[in-house]
């Protein structure tokens, strides 16, 4: 096992050196002319085209691409992630400001995913192929269909234009003026949700949670379909085993059979999927974090690749890529331990 | 396969799924009958009056535009938007028209050409197995590691606009998924007698993937693809709502579901009063996807081996 | 069972989640102001800023000698200065080459420290030796040094080709030494110089719009704090480090993210592209500010920003004139309509393209599959298409009767604009089939033409423009081909740098409010797009419209410049050098318990934002 993690660990520079390289040959296919588009946005600006080439050369993005790669990773060794022009701010301080507010997003959506998901799996496979079973199924399959931007405009629509419960971005001005201004209120973990109660501000607390409601029901909502019917499959697979068999035949309770027998073994592959399920929602905050004005790596993810601004998009990717090979590694690891018969190799 | 038809058509869902797929595809054949275009690209949205507000259903077509179209030489047929008008005056009903046949072109196109890398580099990789299965795997692994929805935006914005584009960003970041699952299959498959076999009897390789290996594995290739049509649909729409996708005014719906964005909700009194401009491409796209999802998810029941025979 | 007790979970969340809201949103805050708009600044260093997010931050930091008087944008009122110079009192020499203000004792910066005249004449100095590519600095490097930037004049004094020859890995080579040294010594510290208590400014040439140059509203002229700034690790004044802080990377620029200046507001803090917060500045000179805080928040999506409006959580919104519709209705909300903007909106066409390259040209020859490069250098071909575009239409549809009609470069109500209406171009078909039929000789009526023409996408009123000339040019002759195509911006931004763009469509938007700064962009040989309209034109603004320009910039006598601006107006229509679309008129979108807005076009972000100096709610 230890041999197994080692190797998979020395495949993640490998990893991490092919996302870069990837990104940075896709931008060289601009030239430096279309590349000042990221810094300047009104050609007024511009006075005369010699600025046009002062700026090209300043930002050297006229470097050919081996170059301009090299330059790039120089200045990364010295854990220099440049400038996001996006962001207005270093790469590496766009990162720290936005990784928090984006992960607390996630950890909180996933537990309802779990939560429904799994529960849901479970009724539809003891109900198999009945109504029950066909209805969930259906509205998993409907949801699955409905376009992220279309649902989560939907529920902005509702919960705040009609109802006014679920405010969009990730804290009220009055919240915003305590938590970033001041001493009095200590960032321990950046999850505002934490750190509000370590700090004993039950007010911030709710504040954050009533931000958070509206990004939760728009990230999980498809991936609960997608938990659903990993559960209703392992677990149909576990019912026909023959250990059930066995249990049933013995006369056990039905109840018992399915919550304690059956429920017990069939989630060990849902395991691995929330695990899984985590990393890919990193990716799905693009579009969630936009709607919801929430200021996490999502939204500035997509205004730089917009913007052509590869130092944000490698950023990012780098990130994103890092988490997924550890996230990954954590996965089969805690799999392994879970279930006696894998054996990692 | 008689098998599979049977069921398909036995299961509601699926049923319905089918059915719905029919539509579409009548709607796309017959596109240019029930919506004639004004312009020598018929995926030009035409406008029905240059108002930047959407106009509701039964909006009539303006003088000036009317006046337009005629001196073109192109008679206007349809003096109404039965659907109203998008943003900037486009025909919403003429752009979901003509949206059909772009969005089967999208999602099949992209399925296809991710479905053949995908089987291409998965196939190799597994039957050959060694270092060139490292060196494909671990290449697919740094694709896999951009999150997908970023790269096929970095990749449109660099190549720019158009729907030719916005295939070619999806393809060149879609094929990774197939190709782990053939290879999966195929390492299964690979020591079996019958391939064995042929080895042994000095059948070229290539000849051994694509007559041998391939038919017994491609299965779960083809489910994952059918589901995957509808979801490309849904990503190019995305691409579209983040302002990467097909160029304003061309007939792709995941544009007239940007065009509604900012429009989603209305004057307040008047909540929704521009309902149809988000109604109509949004029902079109959830129904477009719904039939795919319907299908594949039966599809996928069907030729599950764990689930053989129980349904 | 388990299934109840998640829903009341989730219903018990919901319900609390409600409360908090109804009890915080119907008591608006008095003391607080929260303006949500779209992009946030690029920095808080006033001679970086160049962009309107920026400069209506500093606009509220920091403070300039003198100030507009309010709505105005003529009439100046003294703020550091205690007096604002004119001809009559003396402060402005005879020639026009110097100004002199006297410095209001007792200012104080945000640190506590008291202003001093030599705090001003650093911040010029500074300006000057910053002067970033892309930046604002030229603005105040043309008056007091004669030079469009402080490269140039190094360059020419150290006799070298270009401004990196004189580097060698980012170290001056030492026979260069003196040179750079005497561009500090010789030129910038001369330019502006401390007398007692007065600031002395030594213009290198007469230049009417130089007091609007230093007008409250322009970061560049903003007065910084000396001692602090180099604290910060700025410029430290000496005129042989000069060449270390000019034109840094944006990382290296020490004033970035931190502020001192003496406005009403103190930064409190700045979360890029999310929040920025400021707080009273107990302590200004004009006594403090009503409101105690001030917010902006950065929210590029419409929908959140009308919802946030509605519900009483902005008090001061940005509104797309497109979505004007959705919100005059709103209750407690009011819409101030009608508010004059200094931008206006231009379709350009090149007289001569750059042919290399250009697929945007065709065949390249007037066969019907194409244009020779130089297309529009034939006025009937300009004319042609003056007459072909549906103004009103546009404005009233398109611009949904948000703008007004400008007859030549100048928006209203600057020097140049005027109402005439023989100098306004309208919408003709049969008048442009008659230019067209008269361009290249006729050639061009009975073989066609085809080409394409440009729009940056998702910009959906450019788009409008595009396909109005490409419908009407197909009425007028079916052989007309425009065919309009949308770039990605840097595609855009490519094409127009290098020359290949037929037709383009760009704005402008005042950098101050003088005809000035209008007549060079659009009319010049090194206008910021008239630059780039090709050999033929430059050679004709060389001629023609360059020395009026210049006489209207030494000229003290508005009467005399009035007229001057009013001829190039008269040229720019004869000659119809471009499109003139339209100048946009903008709205304000308020709560109607915001009280104290006024409009003045030429402040950062007004008319959507607000000089919150004088806002109060009640």
């Amino acid at each position: 096992m230890l041999s197994y993690i080692i190797r998979r660990l020395l495949i993640l520079p490998l990893i991490l050196f092919g996302v870069t390289f990837l990104i940075f040959a896709l931008f060289s296919l601009l030239s430096p002319m279309e590349r000042l588009a990221t810094y300047i946005n009104n050609p007024s600006v511009l006075k005369n085209p010699q600025a046009a080439q002062r700026l090209i050369e300043k930002y050297h993005l006229d470097d050919p691409f081996p170059a301009g790669y090299i330059y790039w990773v120089q200045s990364l060794m010295r854990l220099d992630f440049g400038w996001s022009p996006t962001a207005n701010q270093p790469v590496w301080e766009a990162i720290k400001q936005r990784f928090p507010a984006t992960m607390e997003l996630v950890f909180y959506s996933i537990i309802p995913v779990i939560l429904v998901g799994i529960w849901l799996g479970v009724i539809s496979s003891v109900h198999h192929n009945d109504l029950l079973d066909q209805t969930i199924r259906v509205t998993a399959i409907i949801g699955w269909s409905l376009p992220t931007f279309i649902f989560g405009l939907l529920v902005l629509f509702i919960f705040y234009g009609i109802l006014g419960w679920l405010p969009p971005g990730r804290l009220s001005t009055w919240a915003q003026y305590i938590v970033y201004t001041g001493d009095s209120f200590k960032h321990y973990t950046h999850f505002i949700t934490i750190d509000a109660l370590l700090n004993g501000r039950l007010d911030i607390f709710w504040d954050a949670i009533k931000h958070l409601i509206g990004p939760i029901i728009t990230l999980s909502y498809i991936s609960w379909a997608y938990l659903l019917r990993i559960t209703r499959s392992s677990m149909l697979d576990t019912l026909r085993k023959d250990y059930i068999r066995t249990a049933r035949a013995k006369g056990v309770e039905e109840k018992k059979v399915i919550h304690q027998h059956a429920q017990k073994n069939a989630l060990i592959p849902v395991v691995t999927v929330a695990g899984m399920m985590i990393i890919q929602m990193l990716g799905g905050v693009v579009i969630t974090e936009t709607v919801f004005t929430y200021p996490g790596l999502g939204y500035w993810a997509a205004s730089s690749a917009q913007q052509l601004d590869y130092g944000s998009v490698i950023g990012f990717a780098l990130l994103f890529a890092f988490m997924m090979v550890i996230g990954n590694l954590v996965v089969d690891i805690s799999y392994a331990l879970i279930d006696p018969r894998v054996k990692l190799e | 396969m008689y098998r599979i038809i049977k069921k398909l058509l036995g299961n509601s869902a699926s049923l319905i799924g089918l059915l719905l797929l029919l539509v579409f595809i009548l709607i796309a054949i017959i596109a240019p009958y029930i919506a004639p275009p004004l312009f020598p690209d018929p995926y030009q949205i035409p406008r029905m009056s240059w108002d930047i507000e959407p106009q509701p259903p039964g909006f009539s077509i303006t003088d000036d535009m009317r006046f337009i179209y005629e001196s073109l030489g192109k008679p206007v047929t349809r003096e109404q938007a039965i659907f109203g008008t998008a943003q900037g005056g486009y025909d919403i009903f003429y752009g979901l028209i003509w949206g059909t046949r772009t969005a089967f072109r999208v999602g099949i196109i992209t399925v296809v050409f991710s479905m053949f890398i995908g089987i291409i580099v998965g196939s190799i990789a597994a039957y050959f197995g060694g270092w060139i299965d490292e060196v494909l795997m671990r290449l697919t692994d740094i694709f896999l590691s951009i999150p997908f929805l970023v790269a096929a935006m970095v990749l449109t914005t660099i190549l720019g606009r158009g729907l030719d584009k916005v295939i070619i960003a999806l393809v060149a970041f879609g094929w990774m998924g197939y190709a782990r699952v053939i290879r999966g299959s195929i390492l299964s498959t690979k020591e079996e007698a019958y391939v064995m076999a042929a080895k042994a009897l000095g059948v070229k390789d290539f000849r051994i993937i694509a007559f041998h290996l391939l038919p017994n594995t491609i299965f779960p290739v083809l489910v994952q693809a059918s589901m995957n049509i509808g979801s490309m649909v849904v990503t190019a729409a995305a691409l579209s709502f983040l302002g990467v996708g097909a160029p304003l005014g061309y007939a792709d719906w995941g544009q007239m579901v940007s065009f509604a964005r900012n429009w989603i909700i209305g004057a307040p009194g008047k909540a929704g009063e521009y309902w149809y401009a988000v109604f109509f491409p949004g029902i079109f796209i959830i129904l477009f996807v719904l039939s795919w999802n319907l299908v594949g998810d039966t599809l996928r029941d069907i030729l599950d081996p764990r689930l053989r025979g129980e349904l | 069972m388990k299934s109840k007790k998640i829903l009341s979970i989730f219903l018990a969340l919901f319900l609390i989640a409600g409360m908090g809201t109804i009890v915080s949103a119907q008591v608006p805050n008095p003391d607080r102001i929260v303006y949500a708009e779209i992009g946030g600044p690029e920095t808080l260093d006033p001679h970086w800023c160049y962009d309107t997010a920026s400069g209506e931050v500093i606009f509220e930091i920091y403070d300039n000698l003198i100030a507009y008087d309010k709505e105005s944008i003529e009439d100046f009122v003294p703020m550091i200065s205690t007096e604002v110079p004119t001809a009559e009192n003396g402060l402005i020499s005879e020639d026009g080459l110097t100004y002199t203000f006297p410095i209001r004792e007792g200012v104080k910066f945000h640190n506590g420290a008291v202003l001093t005249p030599e705090d001003v004449a650093y911040s010029f100095k500074r300006g000057m030796i910053f002067d970033r590519a892309g930046g604002p600095s030229w603005m105040i490097i043309e008056p007091l040094l004669g030079y469009e930037s402080i490269e140039e004049l190094a360059v020419g004094l150290a006799g070298v080709e270009n401004y990196s020859d004189m580097f060698d890995d980012g170290e001056l080579l030492p026979e260069y030494k003196d040179a750079m040294v005497k561009v500090c010594t010789d030129y910038v510290d001369k330019a502006v110089a401390v007398d007692g208590n007065k600031v002395i400014f030594n213009l290198a040439q007469a230049y009417s719009p130089f007091m609007k140059i230093l007008s409250h509203g322009a970061g560049w002229s903003a007065i910084i704090n000396k001692a602090w700034s180099i604290e910060q690790g700025a410029w430290d004044g000496k005129a042989d480090t000069w060449w270390e802080y000019h034109d840094p990377q944006n990382e290296e620029d020490p004033l970035y993210s931190v502020t001192c200046g003496t406005g009403p507001f103190k930064l409190v803090r700045w979360v890029p592209e999310e929040t920025l917060m400021l707080e009273r500045f107990d302590d200004h000179w004009r006594g403090p500010a009503k409101l105690k805080e001030v917010v902006f928040q950065y929210i590029n999506e419409w929908t959140t920003r009308k919802l946030m409006l509605q519900r009483g959580d902005a008090d001061i919104i940005y509104v797309p004139v497109t979505n004007m519709n959705e919100v005059e209705e709103m209750e407690g909300v009011e819409v101030i309509k009608g508010l004059p903007t200094l931008i206006n909106v231009v379709t350009n066409m090149p007289w001569e393209l750059n042919a290399e390259g250009n697929a945007n040209l065709g065949s390249g020859k007037l066969d019907g599959e194409g244009i020779p490069a130089n297309f529009f250098s034939d006025i009937h071909v300009r004319r042609g298409f003056s007459y072909l575009f549906p103004y009103d239409t546009f404005i009233e549809k398109t611009a949904q009767g948000q703008g007004i009609r400008n007859p030549g470069p100048f928006p209203k109500p600057l020097q140049g604009y005027t109402e005439d209406p023989e100098l306004y171009y309208q919408f003709d078909i049969e008048k442009a089939k008659e230019e067209f039929k008269l361009a290249w000789d006729g050639e061009l009526w009975e073989k066609g033409c085809k080409f394409n023409i440009f729009y940056n996408e998702g910009n959906d009123v450019r788009k409008a423009v595009c396909d109005m000339l490409s419908t009407y040019a197909k009425i007028v002759n079916p052989k007309f081909e425009l065919t309009p195509v949308g770039v990605q911006w840097s595609s855009y931004l490519k094409q127009f740098l290098a020359e290949q763009l037929p037709m383009f469509t760009i704005g402008w938007l005042a950098d101050y409010a003088d005809a000035y700064n209008w007549a060079p962009t659009y009319l010049g040989t090194n206008g910021t797009y008239s630059g780039f309209y090709g050999k033929p034109y430059l050679d004709f603004a060389k001629e023609n419209t360059d020395p009026l320009i210049e006489k209207a910039l030494k000229s003290v006598d508005p009467q005399e410049q009035k007229a001057i601006y009013e001829e190039l107006t008269r040229i720019a229509h004869e000659q119809a050098v471009s499109l003139y679309l339209y100048q946009p008129i903008g709205i304000h979108v308020q709560r109607d318990w915001v009280k104290g807005w006024y409009h003045n076009s030429v402040i950062s972000g007004l008319p959507e934002g607000a000089d919150f100096y004088y806002i109060y709610k009640e």
